[in-house]
């Protein structure tokens, strides 16, 4: 996941944009304060995401003014306060970010991908204390992605799937009180989740296909044009806006709305090729 | 019951029109035919029933909005195990399928059609609507559409085969926060269609083309 779930900034309100930096910032703090500095690092606009919407689901918007050490000479920002919302997709972070370096490195021996997981392994210890059922999940999810990968699965939808039911069932972990919001979460994480991996694959076809990875656009290349790609994103995602329709947001649904029904949908025009129209 | 004005999202000063339009907008949003999958359908019922009940006391509260009601109609066409009666080569078989696919049995509904041999619009519709209900939305659409090709008379086969067409459109909403419809692009094509006018009549308003 590389920053496919974010917002388009130019249909934000001033406050909105506010209320979207605040929570990247304390998701931020959130990582490091669980994890250490390093950590940080893996930070992304996905996971910013889920964060917000799990936050919206309990209705919370506390804020504070804080300092930041990586912009020491900055002013002082205003920042979400931490909880088990942010707690829970600082997890998910880490865990996510964890095993896919593992799994770059056990695969296709990146060596950046060693010096990176060395560098988490310490959060990885600590993941392993603070959740380990979270980092089981997405451990397990990782493993019979890449074991799909390395048989070449030609069916696209088992691919993306078994990426996809590594954040559905991630949702569960939520800190949610309302069992069928905690559903409801579970099945825009699922399709999010389908949604990225597809958009992720499609958007690396030809570098695979130069360099020989894995990408299930380029084993079955012949059944996959553009009308079924664009088939198969624009799906994902509706389905993903169908089951966001349904959640009752109670804080930071401008942003979160605008990601939905604004940032995603001109990604999926973008990475299928269309040129991103920007909003004068 | 919660406040209905909050429940169809209207100010308390609404006119009639405003909070019909409102409740449109509603019952389409949270329309159970939009979900395939039976929690989230069941959430999105729920969600309707609400807002039903909101708009009927608020209907019965002003006399004159009383020309329109929800009538529950039940729109749910959905899967039904006992929708058709089979005649003709494996009908028992396609019978126990669909009785299976409604139970949510899949592996079972999958190995009762692997077994038959003929590959009718029937088989390939039962096997599409098993992908879908999988979330296998590639495969299902593959599947529904072979179906829909060999028999395109059948009302069935062609709500699936429309249903997941649209699903893989573009998202679309009249975002409510850009005002204006008037882009760049409609400024342009709007003076090169005034220029063409002027051309036509002589004259001309933009000297380069």
């Amino acid at each position: 996941m590389i920053g496919y779930v974010s917002a388009d900034k130019n249909e934000l309100k001033v406050r909105e944009l506010a209320d979207y930096n605040a929570c990247y910032c304390g998701l931020c703090k959130s990582i490091s304060s669980r994890y250490g500095q390093v950590a940080r690092l893996t930070l992304s606009y996905d996971c910013a995401f889920i964060a917000m919407l799990v936050c919206g689901l309990n209705g919370e918007r506390a804020a504070k003014k804080q300092g930041c050490v990586y912009k020491p000479l900055a002013k002082k920002r205003i920042i979400a306060e931490d909880s088990p919302s942010f707690q829970f997709a600082a997890d998910l972070e880490i865990a996510l970010a964890y095993y896919k370096l593992a799994d770059d490195w056990n695969d296709e021996k990146k060596l950046m991908a060693l010096f990176e997981k060395a560098g988490l392994y310490a959060s990885f210890k600590k993941l392993n204390m603070l959740s380990r059922q979270l980092g089981n999940i997405v451990k397990d999810g990782i493993y019979a992605l890449s074991k799909l990968e390395k048989e070449k699965c030609g069916e696209i939808d088992a691919v993306a799937n078994t990426f996809a039911k590594i954040l559905g069932d991630a949702a569960y972990f939520a800190p949610l009180n309302d069992e069928k919001q905690k559903k409801v979460l579970s099945h825009v994480l699922y399709s999010i989740g389908r949604w990225v991996y597809l958009c992720d694959a499609w958007d690396d076809r030809k570098k695979d296909e130069k360099s020989g990875s894995y990408n299930p656009f380029v084993i079955c290349g012949k059944q996959h044009d553009d009308a079924n790609a664009s088939f198969l994103l624009n799906n994902a995602l509706n389905k993903a806006i169908d089951a966001y329709d349904l959640i009752e947001i109670k804080t930071h649904k401008g942003v979160l709305d605008n990601i939905m029904y604004i940032g995603c949908v001109a990604k999926t025009k973008e990475v299928l090729g269309g040129k991103h129209e920007q909003s004068l | 019951m919660n406040n209905p004005y909050k429940t169809l999202g209207v100010s308390e000063d609404a006119s009639d029109s405003e909070i019909r339009t409102a409740y449109l907008k509603l019952v389409k949003k949270y329309h159970p035919d939009r979900y395939t999958d039976p929690d989230l359908k069941e959430i999105a019922n729920e969600k309707l029933i609400e807002i039903n009940e909101a708009y009927e006391t608020l209907s019965k509260r002003s006399s004159s909005a009383n020309d329109f009601r929800w009538k529950g109609e039940q729109q749910q066409q959905g899967y039904s195990g006992s929708g058709n009666a089979y005649s003709g080569a494996f009908a028992a078989e396609f019978a126990r399928a669909r009785t299976f696919i409604s139970q949510n049995n899949f592996p079972a509904a999958k190995a009762v059609l692997d077994a038959i041999g003929l590959r009718n619009a029937e088989w390939f519709y039962l096997y599409g609507i098993i992908y879908l209900r999988q979330g296998w939305d590639n495969k299902a659409n593959e599947f529904i559409t072979t179906a829909y090709q060999q028999e395109p008379g059948n009302p069935e086969y062609a709500a699936a085969y429309n249903m997941i067409r649209n699903s893989g459109n573009p998202y679309t909403r009249a975002t409510s926060s850009s005002g204006g419809s008037c882009s760049s692009c409609d400024v342009c094509s709007g003076l090169v269609c005034a220029d063409c006018c002027c051309e036509c009549m002589g004259g001309d308003l933009l000297r380069c083309c």
